[in-house]
C-alpha cells in the first residue's frame, strides 16, 4: 500500500539489534501521520521468537523462515525481501547502515529499480513527503534529499541515529512461506566469528577511545575494563592503529569506522582531522588530555586537562560507582 | 604567456606531492629528532627511480625538465629538509660531473648506481678557508704518474661521512686561483680517502655531513673529470644557475610545509572564545605569507623556464634563491608568532622548520656573496 | 583474464568546503584524490596482473573531466587501460543512475573480474558494488580482505561479515568491493609516472553504451538533494576545574549525569 514502511529487522545471538528497534520507533512517527502500516520484516530461521518483542513497535510484523536463511547471504535475502516488496509494495524499506545493510540494500535496490541512500542519520515528514538526513564529506556538510515518489526508497540508517520508544503496539503476526533462491556460483567455506561477543564498535553507546597519548599497547587494559562496566568498546586512532597497538577493527575516524555513541571519552587523543570526523557526530564528546591544546578540545562537551594514567584509575572508580547508583 | 603546468607537469606534482606525504613526511620528525641517516626510507624512497631525475631515459632517467626539477625539490624538502638534501646531492650536483664526462667505466661503476640509490655521492667544494671563495681553495692535485695524487681537507661536506664516491674539487696550482681548479672522482676504499669530523647541525639534520680527508689519494687520469685542464670553476658554471634555484626551491617546500602547519593552527587553536584565524592581527599574516610565497614561487619557477628555454638565467637563479630563502625565513618566523610558546617546545613542529629555514641562507651562496655578485653585475665596470 | 576497477575522485579530506547561497550546490576546493578504497582495488588488480600473464586491467571513472588524474594515477600504478565515462550535463551522484551507466561499460567490455573499493569518502554510500553486480546478474562479494584468483575461473575471498569474518568461493565473473587490509596500495615508480604523464585518456560519452538518454539524465535520478546545511556547533568546551585530578573527574561524573544525562 502506498506509504506503507518495511523496516529490516537485524538480530544477533538471538536478540533485536538495537539499531532495528531505533528504525521501527522512527518509522512509527511517520506512518501513524500518514496513516499507514508499519511492517517489521524478520528473514531468518527459527526466528518467530522475536515476534513477539517486534509486535510492540509495529503493525504487522512478516516472520520468513527458512533454514536457507539461517545464515545472511545477498542472494537468498534478496530474493525474499524482492518478494516480499513486489507484494505488499511498501513505499520505504528501512535498515541499518550496518555490514548485513551495506550489502543487502543496493543489490535489493537495483533489483526493484528503486532509489538508494545510504548511512542517512535522520528523517522528517514534511507535509507527506519524507526527508532524509544524510552526512556528506566525513560530516562537513548535511544534505537533505528525498526520494523520487514512483520509486521504492530504499534506505540505510547509521546506528544510534534515533532513540529507541516502545509504542507497546500490539502488532500481528504473518508467516510469510517465500522459498529463498540461492546463488550456486557462491559458496561459504568458512565462517570466522572473531570471538567476541562485544558490541559492534558502531552500535556502541559508549565508547572509550585510546589515542598515541596511550604510550604502548599494554596500556589499553583499563579502557578495556572501562569499557566492559559501561557495555561499550574500546576504540582507537589511526596513529595507535598504525603503531599496530590495536586491531583495524578498532580504529575510528575517516578511514576506520564512523561512530556516534552517546557518549565517547577521547584518552591522549589528539584530535586530528580525520580522527575527528569519525566521532564528531557523538553525542556527548568527553576528551582527556594533558596539552590544553589538544584539537580534542574544540571538539569536546567536556575536557579534563590532566595525566591520563592519573585520571583513568579514578574516571574507573567513579563510574562504577555511578552505576551501582542507577 | 603562460604560467599554467602542464597536464603532466600538473600530475607530475601531484604524484611526487603524494608520494612525500605517504613517505616522508611522517619520517620527518623522527629524522630531525635522531639525526640519523634514515636509510630505510633512502632505500625505499630512492627504489622509486627519482634519482634519475633529470637524465636521459636511456640511462634510466626520466628526462625531467628544469620545471618538474623544481617540483621535486620543492616538494620533497616540504616533507624533510633533511632528507632532500641527500637525496637531492646524489640527484643533481653529486652526479652532474659524472655523467658529463664520466668514462663509460666510470658511469657503470658510480653513475648508474647512484641513480637508483644504492651509491651514496657527493661533491666537495668548502673547506675550512674557503666557501663562496673557490679561488682560495687549498685542495691539491698533483700529477703522478698516469693519474693524480691529491692532498686536502674538504669540510661541510653533505653525505660526505657516508658516501660511496665524491667529485671532490681541487687546484692544480694555488697560485692561480680559480684558473687552476679542476673535479676528480674519489671513491670509498681509494688509500689515504678517509671521513673526519660529522657535524652537529641547528637544522637540516638527518643528512650527515661532515669533513673528508685526502691524505695522498692516488687516482687514475681517467678520474679527472673534465675535457680540458683548468676550467673546473667553468664546468661549475652549467649547473650553478640549476643549484641556486633548487634551493629557493627547497626554501619554498620547507615556508610551505611551515605555512601548511600555522594555517592548521590558526583554524583549530581557540583563544578568547574564538579560532584564533579569527583575529584580524592573525590573518595579515596569512595575507603577507600568501604574498611572499607566490613572488617567490614566481621567481624560482620563471627562472626554471628560463633555464630550461635557454635563457639568460644567472642573475635571476640568484635573486630566487636569495628571495625564496628570505621568504621562508620570514614565514618559520610568523609560524612560531602564530604558534605562540608551543613553537618554542620541542614537542612541536614550528622549531624544526625554524631551524630548517637557516640552513639554506648558506647553500648555493651567502645572500652578501649574491647581492655583491647581482649588484657587480649590473652596474658593470665603471 | 579482464579486471575492471572502477573508481572514483573524491575531494580531499582537507579540502574546504561551502555551500553556495542557493543552498542547493556546493563549491568545493580543488584538491581531488582517487578514492581511499578504491587504492586497495587497482592494488589487488595491478597484483593479479602482475602473477598470471594474460591479465589486463581496465580502470574506469564516471565523473567530470578532472577525474582523468585519479585514472592517471591507476596508471601509473601500473593500470594498462583507463577510460573516463564523461558525466558532463548528466546524472552522476545518484547510486541508481551511476550503477546503470557502469554495468553498461563494463557490458561492453567484457569482463572476467570488477573491483571496486567498499565505500566512497564522500558520500560514503556504498552502494555502487552491489548495484552494478546486480544490473550484470553476476555475483558480488562486499568489504574483501583476501583474494586469490590463481585457477583463473574462481575467487577464493575472505570478506569482512557481521561480527566476523568469512571465506568464500566464487564463479567468476565476480564483482569484489575492497576493504582496507586487503593490500597496501603502492607509491608508483618513477617509470609509471612517465607513462601515466604520456598516457592518452580516452574521453568516453556515456550515451553511447546503449543505455537511453533519459536513464541517465539528471531528471532520472532516483534521490534529489533539497538542500545543504553546515553541521551544527557544538558549544565552546567545558574543562573541568580542580585541585586535584580526582575532583576533576568528579566534577565531570556530575556533569554527564545532571547535565548531558548520559550516564
Amino acid at each position: 500500500m502506498p506509504n506503507d514502511i518495511f523496516v529490516v529487522v537485524e538480530y544477533k545471538d538471538g536478540g533485536i539489534r538495537k539499531v532495528s528497534l531505533e528504525l521501527l520507533s522512527k518509522a512509527r512517527q511517520v506512518t501513524e501521520r500518514l496513516g499507514s502500516t508499519l511492517y517489521a520484516v524478520v528473514m531468518g530461521h527459527a526466528v518467530t521468537e522475536l515476534a513477539a518483542v517486534l509486535r510492540k513497535f509495529s503493525n504487522k510484523v512478516i516472520v520468513v523462515d527458512h533454514e536457507e536463511l539461517e545464515n545472511y547471504r545477498w542472494d537468498t535475502f534478496t530474493s525474499v525481501l524482492e518478494k516480499l516488496a513486489e507484494k505488499y509494495k511498501p513505499f520505504m524499506v528501512l535498515g541499518g547502515s550496518t555490514v548485513t545493510g551495506k550489502d543487502l540494500f543496493p543489490r535489493v535496490a537495483a533489483r526493484l529499480k528503486g532509489a538508494i541512500v545510504s548511512d542517512a542519520v535522520g528523517m522528517e515528514l514534511d507535509g507527506t513527503s519524507v526527508r532524509i538526513k544524510k552526512p556528506l564529506y566525513g560530516g562537513k556538510i548535511v544534505s537533505w534529499v528525498s526520494c523520487k515518489e514512483n520509486l521504492t526508497a530504499m534506505i540505510t540508517f547509521r546506528p544510534n541515529s534515533f532513540a529507541v520508544e516502545n509504542h507497546n503496539l500490539t502488532g500481528e503476526l504473518i508467516e510469510e512461506s517465500v522459498d529463498p533462491l540461492r546463488d550456486p556460483r557462491i559458496t561459504v567455506t568458512g565462517i570466522d566469528k572473531g570471538g567476541s561477543k562485544k558490541v559492534d564498535i558502531q552500535e556502541a553507546d559508549f565508547i572509550i577511545c585510546g589515542g598515541r597519548g596511550m604510550k604502548g599497547p599494554e596500556n589499553f587494559d583499563i579502557l578495556e575494563s572501562i569499557a566492559d562496566l559501561m557495555g561499550g568498546r574500546v576504540g582507537a586512532s589511526r596513529a595507535v592503529v598504525d603503531s599496530k597497538w590495536r586491531d583495524y577493527d578498532d580504529q575510528v575516524g575517516k578511514s576506520g569506522k564512523t561512530v556516534s555513541p552517546k557518549l565517547y571519552i577521547g584518552c591522549g587523543v589528539s584530535g586530528a582531522l580525520h580522527h575527528t570526523m569519525g566521532m564528531d557526530t557523538s553525542k556527548v564528546i568527553v576528551a582527556v588530555n594533558k596539552d590544553p591544546n589538544a584539537p580534542i578540545f574544540s571538539y569536546a562537551d567536556y575536557g579534563i586537562v590532566d595525566d591520563l594514567f592519573t585520571v583513568l584509575p579514578i574516571l574507573k572508580k567513579e563510574l562504577e560507582q555511578a552505576k551501582e547508583e542507577t | 604567456m603562460n604560467f599554467a603546468l602542464t597536464e603532466g607537469q600538473e600530475f607530475f606534482r601531484k604524484t611526487i606531492a603524494d608520494t612525500v606525504d605517504r613517505m616522508i613526511v611522517p619520517k620527518a620528525r623522527e629524522i630531525d629528532e635522531k639525526d640519523e641517516f634514515p636509510w630505510e626510507l633512502w632505500k625505499d624512497f630512492t627504489g622509486l627511480g627519482y634519482l634519475g631525475l633529470r637524465y636521459p631515459e636511456q640511462d634510466g632517467g626520466m628526462n625531467a625538465d628544469k620545471v618538474m626539477c623544481m617540483i621535486f625539490y620543492e616538494e620533497v624538502a616540504r616533507g624533510s629538509v633533511g632528507f632532500a638534501q641527500s637525496v637531492i646531492m646524489n640527484i643533481l650536483m653529486g652526479t652532474y660531473f659524472l655523467f658529463r664526462f664520466g668514462s663509460d667505466e666510470i658511469q657503470k661503476r658510480c653513475l648508474y648506481p647512484a641513480m637508483k640509490g644504492e651509491k651514496i655521492a657527493t661533491m666537495c667544494f668548502t673547506e675550512d678557508q674557503s666557501g663562496s671563495d673557490l679561488g682560495a681553495t687549498r685542495t691539491t692535485a698533483v700529477k703522478d704518474g698516469d693519474g693524480w695524487r691529491i692532498n686536502g681537507t674538504k669540510m661541510w661536506i653533505t653525505n660526505g661521512p657516508i658516501c660511496d664516491f665524491c667529485t671532490v674539487l681541487a687546484t692544480t696550482d694555488p697560485g692561480k686561483g680559480l684558473k687552476a681548479l679542476n673535479f676528480y672522482l674519489v671513491e670509498k676504499g681509494t688509500p689515504g680517502f678517509s671521513t673526519g669530523q660529522v657535524i652537529e647541525k641547528l637544522g637540516c639534520r638527518g643528512t650527515v655531513t661532515g669533513e673528508l680527508v685526502f691524505d695522498n689519494v692516488w687516482v687514475p687520469n681517467e678520474n679527472l673529470l673534465g675535457s680540458e685542464l683548468g676550467k673546473g670553476v667553468v664546468y661549475v658554471g652549467e649547473i650553478l644557475d640549476e643549484v641556486r634555484l633548487m634551493t629557493g626551491a627547497m626554501a619554498l617546500g620547507v615556508a610551505r610545509g611551515a605555512y601548511a602547519e600555522a594555517l592548521e593552527f590558526a583554524r583549530k587553536r581557540i583563544a578568547f572564545g574564538q579560532p584564533i584565524g579569527k583575529f584580524q592581527l592573525v590573518r595579515e599574516k596569512f595575507a603577507e605569507m600568501d604574498m611572499l610565497m607566490n613572488a617567490a614561487r614566481l621567481m624560482v619557477y620563471y627562472g626554471a623556464w628560463l633555464l630550461e628555454a635557454g635563457g639568460e638565467s644567472r642573475l635571476i637563479a640568484a635573486e630566487a634563491k636569495m628571495y625564496a630563502t628570505e621568504v621562508c625565513l620570514k614565514v618559520v618566523d610568523e609560524l612560531t608568532r602564530i604558534y605562540g610558546a608551543n613553537a618554542f617546545a620541542y614537542e612541536y613542529n614550528p622549531q624544526r622548520y625554524f631551524r630548517d629555514a637557516r640552513f639554506l641562507l648558506y647553500g648555493g651562496g651567502t645572500h652578501e656573496v649574491l647581492k655583491d655578485f647581482i649588484g657587480r653585475t649590473i652596474v658593470g665596470k665603471v | 583474464m579482464n579486471i575492471i576497477v572502477f573508481l572514483k575522485q573524491v575531494a580531499d579530506t582537507e579540502a574546504r568546503i561551502f555551500i553556495k547561497s542557493d543552498q542547493n550546490s556546493l563549491e568545493i576546493e580543488n584538491k581531488y584524490n582517487m578514492n581511499f578504497f578504491d587504492e586497495f582495488a587497482v592494488e589487488e588488480a595491478i597484483k593479479i596482473k602482475e602473477k598470471s600473464k594474460d591479465a589486463q586491467v581496465t580502470v574506469c571513472t564516471y565523473g567530470p573531466k578532472r577525474a582523468i588524474e585519479a585514472l592517471r594515477t591507476a596508471i601509473a600504478m601500473g593500470a594498462d587501460k583507463a577510460v573516463l565515462l564523461n558525466s558532463d550535463g548528466l546524472e552522476c551522484d545518484d547510486s541508481l543512475t551511476v550503477s546503470k551507466v557502469l554495468a553498461a561499460f563494463a557490458k561492453n567490455e567484457g569482463l572476467d573480474l570488477i573491483l571496486c573499493g567498499r565505500q566512497a569518502i564522500d558520500d560514503e554510500s556504498a552502494s555502487i558494488g552491489g548495484m552494478v553486480a546486480e544490473f550484470l546478474g553476476v555475483p558480488h562479494v562486499s568489504a574483501i580482505l583476501s583474494l586469490d584468483v590463481t585457477d583463473g575461473k574462481t575467487a577464493r575471498v575472505e570478506s569482512e561479515v557481521e561480527g566476523g569474518k568469512e571465506r568464500v568461493e566464487v564463479h567468476l565473473p565476480a564483482l569484489l568491493t575492497t576493504q582496507k587490509g586487503l593490500n597496501t596500495p603502492r607509491v608508483p615508480l618513477i617509470t609509471g609516472v612517465m607513462k601515466a604523464m604520456k598516457a592518452v585518456i580516452p574521453d568516453v560519452d556515456p550515451t553511447i553504451l546503449g543505455l537511453p538518454r533519459e536513464e541517465i539524465d539528471p531528471s532520472a535520478a532516483g534521490i534529489r538533494v533539497l538542500s545543504y546545511e553546515t553541521p551544527q556547533q557544538r558549544p565552546p568546551v567545558k574543562i573541568l576545574e580542580g585541585e586535584t585530578p580526582a575532583e576533576k573527574v568528579q566534577g565531570l561524573i556530575k556533569a554527564l549525569k545532571e547535565q548531558a544525562k548520559v550516564l
